[in-house]
């Protein structure tokens, strides 16, 4: 498997196999090189505010649960018991003291420590169970912003050095609540019948709402809402991002839309922490990609669950601002669920592409996708991040050369 | 709450009957009549939950309704590319009547939809079931109802669900 077989990256093209898509022993690296070793987002410290509340969610495929222990520590611990392996908590959310397996009943307390084995007296020879002492956890939990990450790999960089710079927006998005942080609302929930990385290369995407989403601004300009002109301003002002992270940015337009007199009052509650050109820069919109599995949008979190290599769920949370007027919260949920929510105008028609690039990923015939667009116009800024027209696919050949470097080696310091 | 006649309970049953095929049959501005002027139609997440500070499945008024079904009338909506062939099946309907001659009627629906097309497609050709609970307010209109508030809670209200672009 050579990385020569699904990347070109030679100056003037950047192609991509469409196996990406569909390749078996590919995505079996990627749960091993992205999803174990790559930091990724497991939850909102906003979900976890009291000492036992845990949730279940899953690492790559790895069932986790995170939860906060009764010292207040964070723990993302692997949902398998250390005896036979079966999940110790169903529950998607909830607050314990402890989790027992439902099998033969041992259990565990909410940092993970085993704390009984059951008919333990007698059973097992002196230090049998000496390496079992817990579930078993990440290598590694930080915390940037409310926003909690796990990486498997003892190895790995601490997450400011994965952040890189793209940390400076996360500041911008993170600062959109007046009162730090943000509060996050149970998700609406999809699933579609495509590979993971779609979604990821898609909320980045500037190219495509022009076209696909024509149906919704066609509605919304139908009853005077004069969506298209916000998204050709947005075309206009706005850029896309990449970072040698494997992050990327989609920026441009207003970040929240709001009616003028809950607009001012939101730029007031901005302004009594903010200067003004800090104020300018929070309110524009931005859709933030951390790789591998999370999107920061202006009203909510969008984390990528991969399922199996064709199937992925996606949840969408709703992130309420602190200390502001709750109608500014009211109306960003209104504007969120309309066009993102379960039944959104906007949602489903990328979702639903998704399951057209699935169908098309199993041509033998077509050998490339091209993600060549806004080469050559790209400005480097440093640290390694490129800036581009918001058209440009700069964001999904950020995307693809961090998942090249860790599926296939792809060398970090030269072009295909 | 009153047990009704078995005319009115007749009458509540045919005009459900009449929605299901409007619906099947994307009869959907004259599915827009059937509501009241501040109709709601509410699509919970979770059962208590407040439509107007949490997320919900959908939740729409008179103006948010009519621009959904003028995307799936009258502009290029992907995920309604085909459109949703489907059969809303109304049943176990049960008729309450209120002191001032509103109605309650809760009944479960069954929707079989399929994306006609061809199967080889990644979800096109499969019929799919969502099922539902359902409450209607309905309110007397000469000689039939007017809908006040329709609220489902799916049977996957808090799970994922795939491509609902068309209407339960």
């Amino acid at each position: 498997m050579n990385v020569t077989d699904f990347v070109v990256d030679n100056g003037t093209d950047f192609w991509i196999s469409p196996r990406v898509y569909t390749d078996q022993e590919l995505y079996r690296r990627e749960m091993e090189q992205v999803f174990r070793t790559s930091w990724v987002y497991v939850a909102h410290e906003s979900e976890l505010t009291k000492p036992g509340d845990y949730l279940t969610t899953h690492v790559g495929e790895e069932p986790v649960i995170v939860s906060r222990d009764d010292t207040g520590k964070i723990n993302v611990l692997v949902n398998a018991c250390r005896h036979r392996a079966a999940v110790v908590c169903r529950e998607e959310r909830g607050n314990s003291k402890a989790f027992r397996c439902p099998y033969h009943g041992w259990a565990y307390r909410n940092n993970g420590d085993l704390i009984g084995v059951a008919q333990r007296v007698g059973a097992y020879l002196d230090g049998a169970l000496r390496n079992v002492d817990g579930l078993l956890r990440a290598a590694k939990v930080e915390s940037y912003r409310g926003l909690i990450f796990c990486t498997f790999d003892p190895q790995a960089p601490t997450l400011i050095e994965h952040l890189g710079t793209v940390r400076r927006y996360v500041d911008l998005w993170a600062d959109m609540s007046p009162e730090p942080e943000g509060r996050l609302l149970p998700p609406h929930r999809f699933e579609y019948g495509g590979n993971w990385k779609m979604q990821a290369e898609n909320g980045a995407d500037g190219y495509h709402p022009a076209v696909l989403h024509q149906s919704a601004f066609e509605t919304l300009d139908h009853f005077g809402v004069r969506s298209r002109a916000l998204s050709n301003e947005m075309l206009k002002v706005g850029k896309v991002r990449g970072f040698k992270e494997g992050h990327a940015i989609l920026e441009g337009g207003p970040v929240a839309r709001l009616n003028p007199k809950l607009l001012a009052s939101y730029q007031r509650a901005l302004r009594e922490r903010h200067d003004e050109e800090r104020v300018q820069q929070i309110l524009l919109r931005r859709h933030i990609f951390i790789f591998p599995n999370v999107y920061l949008m202006d009203g909510n979190i969008r984390t990528i669950l991969p399922r199996s290599v064709d199937r992925t769920e996606v949840r969408s949370y709703f992130m309420e601002l602190r200390g502001v007027d709750p109608a500014i919260n009211e109306e960003r949920l209104s504007d969120l669920q309309r066009r993102l929510g379960t039944t959104g105008f906007i949602g489903p028609d990328d979702l639903e592409t998704f399951a057209a690039v699935q169908t098309g990923s199993r041509s033998r015939s077509l050998r490339w996708m091209v993600m060549s667009r806004g080469l050559g116009r790209e400005e480097d800024l440093g640290d390694g991040e490129l800036m581009a027209l918001p058209s440009d696919e700069t964001p999904q050949r950020a995307i693809y050369r961090e998942w090249a470097r860790r599926v296939l080696a792809y060398p970090s310091d030269r072009s295909l | 709450m009153t047990h009704p006649t078995e005319t009115l309970t007749h009458s509540v049953e045919q005009f459900l009957y009449r929605e299901a095929r409007l619906l099947d049959e994307r009869a959907l501005e004259e599915w827009l009549t059937l509501f009241t002027p501040d109709g709601i139609y509410f699509m919970p997440m979770f059962g208590s939950s407040d439509p107007v500070r949490e997320p919900s499945v959908l939740f729409d008024t008179a103006g948010t309704r009519a621009q959904r079904v003028y995307q799936l009338l009258h502009t290029p909506h992907y995920a309604q590319i085909p459109a949703s062939r489907t059969l809303h099946q109304v049943t176990n309907i049960e008729v309450w009547q209120n002191a001032d001659e509103t109605v309650a009627a809760y009944a479960v629906t069954v929707v079989h939809e399929v994306r006609p097309g061809d199967p080889g497609q990644v979800s096109i050709g499969q019929v799919r079931t969502i099922e539902g609970r359902a409450r209607y307010d309905l309110v007397r209109a000469s000689d039939s109802w007017l809908i006040a508030k329709k609220t489902v809670e799916l049977l996957t209200h808090d799970l994922p669900v795939r491509n609902l672009s068309f209407i339960f």
